[in-house]
């Protein structure tokens, strides 16, 4: 008899960078990298299940942005053409590493690798979305949305509107991609503040994750702690708690299964090591080099001599660790089964793309745990959220406390020294988007040409990336004139519906280069 | 002629083609690009060009295989990823990318241009062909592109409403437009929490509204941070106030969160030297997160199906829903419990009435049951009973009716009768209060009271 449940929670989410006016750009490469290393071997990880009639449950979030990019023709082509690319290079790989043993045993993983990725591309078309929908059809998986272009919603709410456009538009992409509501949501960087919930519950949202103090900190204080949700009183959507402990075993740096020394190094790829003239046609175009996706030495240590991976062992480590986090969830669910009068649930929520991309065995490891769960215990069983609200309609109503799950748990990360500055502009182009989707409620078809425009401006703005890349201190260049360029797109946009003058040619140019939500109807913002 | 066939003929169909309809330098234009060319010229050509089109293409036989490996191809990518870099490594300086270019649509960044086609130079100045020519130069890097995959797979055109959008077109898009501006203006002041323990508040207040309050007149720019529970604010009646003075260039502020649980505006304003208060305007009220768990245990748990819509979805107001499980409607505020507002709300002024201090002894507290319960570290359930004291202040008395009185140097209103009442919160310290009257003729009474609380 299951004394519990594990709910197993990923969140995939990338900000929306397509850029077709360069042929090639870094920044889309976040995208390909994800899709190599994490949406596809998530994927073939699930298909193996499935095809072993192991029973799994997991919650995915995929962003309404992320969507998009997967939907998108011109993305498509060109991850098919990455895809085919890595595939040449690993076969260069081959013939490379022809006479030393190790080598060509790691050559010929990554070929074979690359090689399945690619097959599985093709046999979707490129059309991943529809692989996702296969599993959210069977029911393993549980596929939630999150805001529309991720904004970080407690340093919005000063504009209701806006607010509520970021859910909205987030709802409508996920039944347009999806094909069906979402009854569940991932709140950008699991930001919460008292009276969102209401906005989810107007859209048919009933459940959400929150970090662990968004519920310890409820009030009143609820009665089972993490382990049980608490309907939020201001509407009746329940708010799921993080797990702490599960969080600490996987996230850590120091004690986390990620860092185990036999591991794959993420940080010794043959795109930096290789010399130019063989690997300058797969780095970038200038000739600076990057990460190529193939890594040949596991993290031995922390010194900097590393050995050489192989990925026998390290698969064995995952099962390993598989195990332990199942024997260690046992226990918890078994002595908490005991101070509960009924059966708790653990909720283990991560970043998806830290599995594949970040931690290499990650897909394996959730794929392990799942068929150890499913036959080597009897405590508890995998659930997601939808299913057990379903199974448990009687909770506690409290309300959960304003919090996110970023660095000190509040809204700091994206409100501090570097990225402040952004909110006043953020701000103002809410305020106008509501006016100009007041004034040009009723109007003509270039008018709300722009007016759509806009909306899409002002939500890519809003993408707490941006914010969060100022702070995290890579890339931020790019990050900055992200923003900015939105709300000067935007803000010239207002001045011509104020002015009358509209430049057609330029509309057109803007709306072929931020495509992103082509059914958008500003009238959201109404 | 769709994009499609001509796609599909051979780039030495295509070549033919260009050169009958006129496309300048198209001898050195890869496959896409002269489909782009071709395509535009139709469009310009009219009728006429299109008769002779179909000439053309019945000789060169239409619908032939598309051609596998175009001669040029691997040396295309190698032009335009050169600007990308340009542009990134370009944006590393400047916000915007591909700014410095040589303007209008002509992308092709270092590429010498030769002269452009007639016909578009002046209707189309962004559709310019020759931004597509490849750079003439050698290229080492291009010719080690020479990934069979990366040829394969070419980017398709680009349109958007039934238009074609070269990828060119896009990288000037923000060229034109003028950087963000420092301020709007617009007078408004916001109020954030940051976490428990910090507010961060900004404003834009314009220069006309910074001089009519009085900056220009040794005013001092101040932040007052009010606390305003339960309270209507009027501009005087806030619980506490706390003051920053700032420097004039200030635009924002991290203010520091005295207590937890209560609302909190923000005011910016001018204090003039003779004490006068210029307000330049006030925020919204927030409330910063909690930092600790509730003190409050009272479990309060409700059915809601899961098949079935949530009562707020159906349109009910969310204050109601909970209606019949909560004594009244709803969860007090966090700082309303253990303890019961103190002070009432302002509207209603204290009364006279004896203070209940403790958990549930104030019977408008609503919820809250004879017994709580209370968990220790084991989560084991304690019954035994919570004790929690707290302390106001209230400063009352009663002087003539026409006498104007000041309580710490604020304006007070006096009731018809002449007496009158104010409260304070009282945290463990000190504090001192000063009541001044002040009669018609000038005279004028000061009574200085101090207290201190201390708990053990």
């Amino acid at each position: 008899m299951h004394k519990g449940y594990l709910a197993l929670v990923l969140h995939a989410h990338l900000p929306f960078v397509r850029h077709p006016e360069y042929s090639d750009f870094l920044e889309e490469d976040w995208l390909y990298e994800a899709i190599t290393e994490t949406y596809i071997p998530l994927l073939l990880g699930f298909e193996r299940l499935r095809n072993d009639g192991v029973p799994f449950k997991i919650t995915m979030s995929i962003t309404p942005p992320l969507l998009c990019m997967l939907a998108d023709p011109v993305l498509q082509l060109r991850y098919t053409r990455r895809i085919e690319t890595l595939v040449e290079l690993a076969e260069k790989e081959l013939e490379r590493t022809r006479g030393d043993g190790h080598m060509q045993y790691l050559a010929r993983h990554y070929h074979q690798q690359f090689c399945e990725i690619r097959d599985y591309w093709r046999f979707w078309d490129g059309q991943l979305i529809n692989a996702f929908r296969k599993f959210m059809q069977t029911g393993d998986l549980d596929i939630i949305t999150c805001g529309a272009t991720h904004g970080y919603l407690p340093l919005m709410r000063k504009h209701p509107e806006a607010v509520n456009a970021q859910i909205a538009v987030a709802v409508e992409t996920h039944q347009r991609y999806l094909g069906s509501s979402p009854t569940g949501i991932w709140l950008p960087e699991c930001g919460y503040f008292p009276g969102v919930d209401q906005v989810l519950a107007r859209h048919g949202i009933r459940y959400f994750v929150m970090d662990a103090h968004g519920v310890l900190f409820a009030h009143p204080r609820p009665r089972y702690g993490n382990h049980a949700p608490i309907f939020a009183a201001g509407s009746g959507v329940a708010a799921f708690a993080r797990d702490i402990e599960t969080s600490v075993q996987v996230w850590s740096k120091e004690s986390g299964y990620p860092g185990d020394p036999m591991y794959r190094e993420f940080y010794r790829d043959i795109g930096y090591d290789l010399p130019f003239d063989y690997i300058g046609p797969y780095v970038q175009p200038d000739g600076k080099r990057k990460n190529v996706g193939i890594k040949y030495h596991r993290i031995t240590g922390k010194t900097d001599q590393k050995e050489l991976y192989d990925p026998y062992w390290a698969r064995e480590r995952a099962a390993m660790h598989a195990g332990n986090f199942m024997f260690n969830r046992e226990r918890q669910i078994e002595f908490l089964r005991s101070q509960m009068d009924r059966p708790p649930v653990v909720l283990a929520p991560y970043d998806a793309e830290l599995f594949g991309h970040w931690w290499y065995e990650g897909p394996w490891w959730i794929e392990l745990l799942c068929r150890k769960v499913a036959y080597d215990q009897n405590s508890f069983r995998l659930t997601h959220m939808r299913e057990y609200l379903s199974m448990h309609p009687e909770q506690q109503v409290a309300i959960p406390a304003e919090s996110s799950w970023g660095a000190s748990g509040y809204h700091e990360y994206w409100l501090s020294d570097v990225n402040a500055w952004i909110y006043p502009h953020l701000h103002k182009a809410a305020e106008r988007m509501s006016e100009i989707a007041r004034r040009f409620y009723h109007t003509d078809y270039l008018r709300e040409r722009v007016c759509n425009q806009m909306a899409r401006e002002l939500l890519l703005a809003q993408a707490s990336d941006w914010a969060f890349i100022m702070k995290s201190g890579t890339m931020v260049e790019y990050a900055e004139r992200r923003t900015v360029n939105h709300i000067r797109r935007f803000t010239k946009f207002y001045n011509e519906l104020n002015s009358g003058h509209i430049d057609e040619d330029w509309l057109t140019r803007v709306e072929a280069l931020d495509n992103i939500f082509p059914f958008i109807n500003f009238r959201v913002y109404a | 002629m769709t994009p499609q066939e001509l796609d599909d003929m051979r780039r030495s169909d295509l070549l033919i083609l260009a050169k009958k309809i006129g496309v300048k330098g198209f001898s050195r234009l890869t496959k896409t690009e002269l489909v782009q060319n071709v395509l535009e010229a139709i469009e310009k050509g009219g009728d006429a060009l299109k008769k002779e089109l179909k000439k053309v293409l019945r000789q060169a036989g239409a619908g032939a295989e598309p051609d596998a490996r175009p001669t040029k191809t691997a040396a295309t990518p190698a032009p335009r990823q050169r600007t990308v870099t340009g542009a990134q490594a370009k944006a590393k300086a400047s916000p915007v990318p591909g700014r410095d270019k040589t303007g209008g649509g002509n992308a092709g960044g270092e590429t010498p241009v030769p002269p452009a086609k007639k016909s578009d130079a002046v209707a189309h100045p962004r559709k310019d062909p020759a931004a597509n020519e490849p750079a003439d130069e050698p290229d080492n890097e291009a010719q080690a592109r020479t990934s069979i995959a990366a040829m394969r797979y070419l980017d398709p055109p680009l349109y958007q409403r039934g238009q074609l959008v070269l990828p060119e077109q896009l990288r000037d898009i923000d060229s034109t437009l003028p950087d963000l501006p420092i301020g709007y203006g617009d007078g408004s002041i916001h109020l954030m929490p940051r976490d428990p323990k910090w507010m961060f508040c900004y404003w834009d207040i314009s220069e006309e509204k910074r001089a009519g309050s009085g900056k220009y007149h040794s005013g001092r720019l101040t932040l007052r941070l009010h606390d305003v529970t339960h309270v209507v604010f009027n501009g005087t009646n806030s619980w506490s106030v706390h003051q920053f003075a700032l420097n004039e260039e200030a635009r924002w502020w991290y203010i520091p969160v005295p207590s937890e649980g209560r609302h909190f505006m923000a005011e910016l304003g001018y204090r003039m030297p003779d004490g006068t208060w210029n307000s330049l305007g006030t925020s919204d009220a927030v409330i910063p997160p909690p930092g600790s768990q509730s003190p409050w245990v009272h479990d309060v748990f409700v059915s809601l199906p899961f098949d079935q819509p949530l009562p707020v979805a159906r349109g009910e107001s969310p204050a109601n829903w909970l209606e019949g499980t909560l004594p009244e409607g709803r969860i007090p505020e966090r700082h309303e419990a253990p303890q019961p507002p103190l002070w009432g709300s302002p509207v209603n002024p204290p009364s006279l009435a004896p203070f209940h201090f403790g958990v549930g002894a104030n019977p408008t507290s609503p919820g809250v049951s004879s017994f709580v319960q209370i968990r220790n570290e084991k989560n084991e359930l304690l019954t035994e009973f919570p004790l929690t004291v707290n302390a106001a202040l209230r400063v009352f008395g009663a002087t003539s009716p026409e006498v104007r009185l000041e309580i710490d140097g604020k304006p007070h209103e006096l009731a018809s009768d002449g007496t009158f009442t104010v409260a304070f919160p009282f945290p463990d310290g000190s504090q001192a209060h000063r009541v001044t009257a002040r009669g018609d003729d000038g005279t004028e009474k000061t009574v200085q009271i101090s207290f201190h609380r201390t708990a053990h």
